[in-house]
C-alpha cells in the first residue's frame, strides 16, 4: 500500500470509528468483520471481541429468524433494505444515551441494510448502520398519546 | 541524612499518588496535613524541608500558604501541585514564591527532574538508600472497595474530577482569556428524588438554562448537565465576543458552545486519566426544546442511586458563574471503581 493510500484508510478508518452511528459488517455465515466505536461503547464489546464472531452467539437475544429472512432478502434483491423503530424499537439491546434524562430505558433504532459487492459482483459480505432515534421515537408516541387525549376529550 | 518531607492536600487519595509519585529508595521522613493551617503547623515543628501543596483546599488554601510562608519566611522549599494548569496559577504561585508546578496527575519522572533541577534530590543518595528501601505509605481509611454494603469512597473520584476540572477549566481560560477560579469539586451520591427536584429548580426558576448530554464508553455511562445562570447572560456574550443583539438564538448559541468546551474538556480528562473512551450524544437544550416535568414524571426508569461531581466555575472580576454536572449511573461505579483501583496500583 503505497503512503498516500495508507493516510487515506488511516483517516477513514478513524472516520467509521468515530462516527456517531453503529458500523457492524458481517459475512455471509454472520460473523462479524467491523464492530466500529459507536458499537463498542454502547455493547461494552470491544472490536477485538467481537471481530470473527458468530453475531447471534454474541447477541443469543437477537429475533434469529426473522433477522436471517432479512438479510438473505438483502442478498437476493442485491438492494438496500430497512427496518424502522416502527416495526422492531431496537434491534440491539442498547441502553438509552441519555440513561438519567432519558424518558424510555432502551435505545430505538432505525437500521439500514447494505449488500456489500465483492469485485466479482456477488455478495459477500451485509453492512448494518445503526442509527439512535430515540429522541424522534419518544416524541412521536408522546405526539400520539396526546392527540389521542384530545380526541377522547372531544367524544367525551 | 534523612529529609523531613510534608504533603499537604484534602485527597487522601490525592496524598497517596504523591507519596508514590516520589523516587524509589529516596531517604525521607513523610508528613501530611489536609489544609493550609495544618501545613503551617507541621513546618513550624520542623517537618517541612520540602513541601508538596495543592492549591485548592478548604480552611486555607495554597495561595494563602504560600503567602503565611513568605512573610514569615518560614523554611520550606514549596513545590506545588495541582490540577489548575493555567498560566495564570503557575505565575501567580512561582510569585508567591513557590519553587515549581506540578501538574496532577503527578508522575513519578516529572517529580524526580523538578528534585534533581534544585539539587534537592542527588543519585548517590538513592543508590545509598537501594538497600534501605523503608518508606512507610500511610494506610489510612480512604481503603476502595466496591460497596455490597453502599459505602462507597469518594475521596478518588474527587481527585480524578479535580485533575478534568483543571483541563475543563484552563480550556475555558483560554478560549475567554479570562481566569477562571477552581472550586473543590463537590462529589456525592445522589438519590434520584434530589435529582428531580435540582432539575426541577431549572425549570421554576426562569432564571437557569440547562445542556444536557449523554455519554457511554468502557462500561461507564452517564449525563453530563452544563446549569447557567442568566444573569451572566450578557457578560458571557461579552466574553465570547458575541457581536448582535443576545437574544434566545444567541443564548442557545453561546450554551451549546460553552458545554462544547466544558463537557467535552471535563470527559476527556477523565477518559485520559483512566485509560477509557466515550461516546457523547448531541447535547440536548433542557427546558429550551422539552418539558422538565416530562422527564420527572417519567416513571419507566426506575432511578436508583446517582454519583454526582458538581462544579461550580467562577470567572474572576467578571459576574459569570456556571455549574458542570457529571451524573454517573449506578450500574457504571462498579467499572469506574476498578479503574480506579487500577489508577491507583499503576503508580
Amino acid at each position: 500500500m503505497s503512503g498516500s493510500n495508507f493516510k487515506e484508510f488511516h483517516w477513514m478508518a478513524s472516520l467509521i470509528n468515530n462516527i456517531d452511528a453503529g458500523m457492524v459488517v458481517i459475512d455471509n455465515d454472520y460473523n462479524i468483520k467491523i464492530w466500529n466505536g459507536f458499537m463498542e461503547h454502547h455493547s461494552n464489546i470491544d472490536a477485538s471481541d467481537a471481530k470473527n464472531k458468530n453475531i447471534f452467539e454474541l447477541f443469543p437475544q437477537l429475533p434469529k429468524k426473522w433477522f436471517q429472512r432479512k438479510i438473505e432478502s438483502v442478498k437476493t434483491i442485491q438492494n438496500q433494505s430497512f427496518i424502522t423503530w416502527e416495526q422492531r424499537d431496537y434491534l440491539f439491546p442498547f441502553k438509552n444515551y441519555r440513561p438519567i434524562t432519558g424518558r424510555v430505558e432502551f435505545m430505538y433504532q432505525n437500521i439500514t441494510i447494505i449488500p456489500l459487492m465483492s469485485l466479482t459482483g456477488v455478495v459477500e459480505q451485509i453492512s448494518l448502520i445503526i442509527y439512535d432515534v430515540t429522541d424522534m421515537a419518544t416524541n412521536r408516541i408522546a405526539l400520539q398519546q396526546a392527540n389521542q387525549r384530545i380526541k377522547q376529550l372531544e367524544q367525551g | 541524612m534523612t529529609i523531613p518531607i510534608l504533603i499537604c492536600d484534602d485527597s487522601s487519595f490525592a496524598r497517596k499518588q504523591m507519596v508514590r509519585a516520589l523516587p524509589d529508595n529516596w531517604d525521607v521522613c513523610i508528613s501530611f496535613a489536609e489544609n493550609g493551617e495544618e501545613a503551617i503547623t507541621a513546618i513550624k515543628a520542623g517537618k517541612a524541608d520540602i513541601l508538596f501543596l495543592d492549591l485548592n483546599m478548604p480552611v486555607l488554601d495554597g495561595y494563602g500558604t504560600l503567602k503565611i510562608i513568605s512573610e514569615q519566611d518560614l523554611p520550606t522549599l514549596t513545590i506545588v501541585v495541582s490540577g489548575d494548569i493555567q498560566p495564570e496559577a503557575h505565575k501567580r504561585v512561582k510569585a508567591y514564591g513557590a519553587l515549581d508546578f506540578i501538574k496532577k496527575p503527578t508522575s513519578k519522572s516529572k517529580v524526580k527532574e523538578i528534585l534533581r533541577n534544585y539539587g534537592v534530590l542527588r543519585d548517590e543518595d538513592l543508590i545509598a538508600n537501594e538497600i534501605l528501601n523503608e518508606i512507610k505509605i500511610e494506610d489510612d481509611d480512604s481503603r476502595l472497595r466496591v460497596s455490597e454494603d453502599k459505602l462507597l469512597h469518594l475521596d478518588p473520584y474527587q481527585e480524578v474530577a479535580n485533575v478534568a476540572m483543571g483541563r475543563a477549566g484552563d480550556l475555558l481560560a483560554r478560549v475567554l482569556g479570562v481566569k477562571v477560579q477552581l472550586p473543590i469539586p463537590n462529589v456525592n451520591i445522589l438519590a434520584s428524588s434530589e435529582l428531580h427536584m435540582m432539575l426541577k429548580a431549572t425549570e421554576e426558576n426562569q432564571g437557569i438554562s440547562a445542556v444536557c448530554q449523554g455519554f457511554i464508553g468502557s462500561g461507564i455511562s452517564g449525563e453530563a448537565l452544563i446549569l447557567f445562570y442568566d444573569s451572566s447572560l450578557d457578560e458571557l456574550a461579552k466574553l465570547m465576543k458575541y457581536e448582535g443583539e443576545v437574544n434566545d438564538a444567541a443564548e442557545r448559541e453561546m450554551l451549546v458552545d460553552l458545554s462544547n468546551i466544558l463537557i467535552g474538556a471535563f470527559l476527556k480528562g477523565i477518559s485520559d486519566q483512566l485509560d477509557l473512551s466515550f461516546s457523547q450524544s448531541h447535547p440536548e437544550l433542557l427546558g429550551l426544546h422539552r418539558n422538565v416535568n416530562d422527564i420527572i414524571n417519567s416513571e419507566v426508569r426506575n432511578w436508583q442511586e446517582i454519583l454526582a461531581i458538581e462544579i461550580n466555575y467562577v470567572i474572576e472580576d467578571h459576574d459569570f458563574k456556571c455549574d458542570l454536572l457529571i451524573l454517573i449511573t449506578q450500574q457504571s461505579l462498579k467499572t469506574f471503581n476498578n479503574k480506579i483501583i487500577y489508577l491507583l496500583d499503576e503508580k
